[in-house]
């Protein structure tokens, strides 16, 4: 007997991913994804943007959860900066996924907080797939990577809202052609905005990174005003 | 590896149409997998195997239909796969754009039943 299914596959996970997002926007709370290479500059790029945040009397509250298969030496990183921090280990897995997120959650008191940052698996394939229940998707992609990556790992690109090109001040060192990743970007995601940020360097990095530095917290402060204005908290 | 996620969900969605419709074997679960998932097909399979074994998709026949997903020359109109695209095409441009598909999806199941004739 043959019967039609016509299901997708992903049907209960993104079940779940659209509960985090209720969950969240019940607190008026905006949800990060940041995805990447491993060593990518990940977890720098949140030091150096939590840093950039904190100050008031614009102070944005923030929370991250750190993804990752082994290790706490992550969360470690963020709680010295007194930003409260989970570590989630995803033990061998190689993206996170929302019910994980979901239990994290609620180890915070949500109605004082205004933007999660969630520290995915450093890879570009599998965590491309998984609706966690994220506002925003950003991808780094740092410059001794290589300008391809756009064109090996189009689904991780083509589902970014923000690529941020990290480690810059190494562009005299590598052969990557950030023309190359802006021609990739615009063809297989027009609207996905390109930051350039070298976030070890922040008090003297080029003139040009330091004026898109500002760009990406601009951005990140933009995405969190745009969730908390069409959340419950917002009206 | 989130050919091990996709074969979980799959399980769980083909046991569950089995379940609801009182069969007591699945022998072929369809499939349909977008290129741009970059599912590992032997992986896939393995990790499937592994999950269904003592349940009624023990053996079932994987039948996946694959949606190409490749960049498209924008000079020279040519399909560049994913897995190989190279810088610039061999008509000598580099604008391109992109065609693919993420399907994930169940199909349709081939279910044995006790009181088919």
């Amino acid at each position: 007997m043959k019967i039609e299914v016509l299901k997708r596959l992903q049907e209960q996970s993104d079940a779940q991913a659209d509960e985090v997002r209720r969950l969240l926007e019940r607190h008026g709370v905006a949800l990060i994804n940041i995805m990447g290479s491993p060593g990518s500059g990940k977890t720098t790029l949140l030091e150096a943007t939590l840093s950039a945040l904190s100050p008031e009397p614009s102070a944005l509250r923030c929370v991250v959860l750190e993804g990752d298969l082994a290790t706490v030496q992550d969360a470690e990183r963020i709680a010295e900066l007194n930003v409260p921090v989970a570590q989630l280990l995803t033990e061998g897995g190689c993206h996170l996924k929302p019910g994980l997120i979901h239990s994290a959650l609620e180890r915070f008191d949500l109605a004082a907080v205004d933007c999660v940052f969630v520290e995915n698996v450093g890879n570009l394939v599998c965590p491309a797939g998984f609706d966690l229940g994220e506002h925003a998707r950003v991808v780094v992609l740092s410059v001794p990577e290589g300008d391809d990556k756009i064109t090996k790992y189009p689904y991780m690109f083509q589902r970014s809202d923000a690529v941020v090109v990290s480690k810059i001040d190494l562009l005299p060192m590598c052969r990557f052609d950030l023309h190359r990743v802006r021609r990739d970007l615009q063809a297989i995601n027009p609207n996905a905005a390109l930051y350039e940020v070298s976030a070890l360097m922040p008090t003297e990095p080029p003139a040009h990174a330091a004026k898109t530095t500002d760009a990406w917290l601009h951005w990140v402060r933009d995405t969190v005003a745009r969730t908390v204005r069409s959340s419950s908290r917002g009206s | 590896m989130h050919e091990l996620s996709i074969a979980q969900s799959l399980l769980d969605i083909a046991l569950a149409e089995a379940a609801e419709h009182g069969a007591q074997r699945i022998s072929t679960i369809r499939l349909r997998i977008g290129g741009l998932r970059q599912v590992v097909e032997e992986s896939l399979r393995q990790a499937f195997d592994i999950l269904a074994e003592g349940s009624l998709a023990q053996r079932s026949t994987l039948d996946i239909d694959w949606v190409p997903s490749a960049w498209r020359c924008a000079r020279c109109g040519c399909s560049m796969a994913i897995d190989d695209a190279p810088d610039v095409c061999s008509c000598g441009s580099r604008e391109r754009t992109f065609e693919g598909s993420d399907d994930l999806l169940l199909t349709s199941l081939d279910l044995e039943c006790d009181d088919e004739d």
